[in-house]
């Protein structure tokens, strides 16, 4: 199956359910978020609409930051499509960064794993999540790659109350969000810069 | 016409709105290595065409380069990794990425650099001739110093989500800064005691004439550059906004035009006699001009806003 997304922009009402889950399904550290809901007011007074962007990794089928890696810490998982990043060779350049027209790469901070309460020490959700990242390394969103092989589907997508989120197999052309794209007229995020992202959007 | 179509996200205030939000990753230690590296490389390639008349000036101008490569810009680089012990991961894919063609390159240059001043010494020193091999290996060192001055544009160039970078006039910008900052420290060096006179007076008019013609270009290049800018998409021309106008003004004005360009051209000119002094300034002058202008271009460097459609961008356009 090749993972695939599509965020229908009608039914986002910006609760960042998505956010939270997302948060909490992996224990991000402090200010760190792998999927999040952008505020964008558009129009002008008396006529001005607001409009809720969910964005996250688009796990690209040309990404730039896999292209840009010095250290081949970034690659795409072969069965499933979704980019991920090997802490283990990842030497901190911060070239993915600065190469994603998305801006989902995060750099942890030497120090950015000292918890929510500085100076009382991890709380045991921290103590728990915390050892999964590394300090000086670059991480992002995997796509919630072990439910999706689990055969569940992704925690922003489980965790939205209005169904915005669609979660699905793009290699299927009878799959809901084939379906969808090609009713809907689905468009891809700044589809100009050439990525193929695996994430759509319907309105 | 400069505009804000989306307000501009500061830094250490994010929040969840769609807006410019700049890149907050490649700060001092990386500006400070791309600096090291092009100025050091440029000032290594330099030496290589002084006429072998000035054999001595060319080996501590070599010298000087090949320091500056070797010491500042590994140590920048070394510490701004986040995994510094790691780096030599960064050697594993010369195919796509060139920031692994860039280690490589600094590594032929430490290397090949450090033997063409071993086997240019005699050349320079004891008035040997150059053999077959040495100049074999000061070609290797002169395309690994030239690949060095020009990897970090080409690194930035390639990255597709910052328009302030992605534009192909940044590679030539700033090779040619760094071979101005080569002219300039060749000059400099060359009149250091013991080493004056190795030019002769036409040779120090040449290369001065030289130093002049690469101010030129540069200021032709920034104004081009700045141009493009303000045609191109709005994040381009935020960046634009933000070096011209609102973040930045004092170092563009200033560091990049008042001191970097206009003052190391008019200097001579006005002071007309070549001293050590007047060299010196020019120098220190043209390292600030380099320094900021890559400080600018790292700093005011924002990503494009996220949208989803460009009939969202359309809207925003009349709007503003």
């Amino acid at each position: 199956m090749i993972w695939g997304m599509v965020i229908d922009l009608k039914l986002c009402i910006g609760c960042q359910a998505c956010s939270l889950a997302c948060k909490t399904e992996y224990g991000l550290p402090r200010g760190m978020y792998w999927t999040k809901t952008l505020i964008d007011e558009v129009g002008v007074y008396p006529n001005v609409t607001r409009v809720y962007l969910p964005q996250l990794c688009n796990h690209c089928e040309e990404a730039p930051c896999e292209k840009t890696c010095p250290t081949g810490a970034s690659y795409t998982d072969e069965a499933t499509g979704v980019v991920l990043v090997d802490y283990t060779k990842c030497m901190g350049c911060r070239a993915c960064y600065v190469a994603c027209p998305y801006q989902n790469r995060h750099y942890l901070n030497r120090g950015a794993l000292k918890g929510y309460f500085p100076g009382k020490g991890l709380t045991p959700f921290e103590a728990q999540s915390y050892p999964h990242f590394t300090e000086g390394t670059v991480t992002k969103c995997v796509g919630c790659i072990e439910r999706v092989m689990g055969g569940l589907d992704p925690a922003c997508v489980t965790n939205c109350p209005t169904y915005a989120r669609k979660f699905g197999d793009l290699s299927d052309p009878n799959s809901e969000i084939r379906q969808l794209i090609r009713a809907r007229n689905a468009v891809q995020p700044m589809a100009e810069k050439g990525t193929e992202p695996k994430v759509y959007y319907i309105s | 016409m400069l505009h804000r179509d989306v307000k501009y996200i500061e830094a250490d205030n994010p929040t969840f709105e769609v807006g410019y939000n700049p890149q907050t990753e490649w700060k001092w230690l990386i500006t400070l290595a791309f600096f090291c590296g092009e100025l050091g490389a440029g000032v290594f390639l330099v030496s290589l065409f002084i006429p072998a008349a000035a054999a001595k000036l060319a080996f501590f101008v070599a010298l000087l380069g090949w320091l500056i490569v070797a010491g500042p810009k590994n140590l920048f680089h070394f510490i701004y990794l986040g995994k510094p012990w790691r780096f030599w991961r960064g050697l594993s894919r010369p195919g796509s990425s060139w920031i692994t063609r860039g280690f490589y390159a600094t590594f032929a240059l430490c290397g090949f650099g450090f033997l063409h001043l071993v086997m240019f010494y005699d050349v320079a020193f004891n008035g040997a001739t150059p053999t077959p091999m040495g100049q074999a290996i000061m070609i290797l060192a002169g395309i690994s110093a030239f690949v060095v001055m020009i990897y970090d544009g080409i690194v930035m160039t390639y990255s597709p989500s910052i328009p302030l970078w992605n534009n192909s006039l940044i590679p030539v910008l700033r090779t040619s800064y760094a071979l101005m900052g080569g002219v300039t420290m060749t000059l400099l060096v060359s009149m250091l005691p013991g080493l004056a006179g190795q030019f002769t007076e036409e040779q120090l008019h040449l290369w001065s004439q030289i130093e002049r013609g690469l101010v030129v270009a540069n200021m032709l290049m920034i104004v081009i550059y700045v141009m493009t800018l303000t045609y191109q998409v709005t994040a381009a021309k935020e960046s634009a906004y933000l070096i011209i106008r609102d973040k930045y003004p004092a170092v563009f004005w200033f560091g990049v035009v008042a001191i970097g360009l206009i003052a190391i051209f008019l200097l001579p000119i006005l002071v007309q006699t070549e001293s050590l002094g007047l060299l010196l300034t020019v120098a220190v002058f043209e390292l600030i001009g380099d320094f900021c202008i890559l400080f600018l271009l790292l700093r005011a460097g924002v990503f494009s806003p996220l949208r989803t459609q460009p009939s969202i961008d359309v809207a925003l356009f009349s709007r503003a």
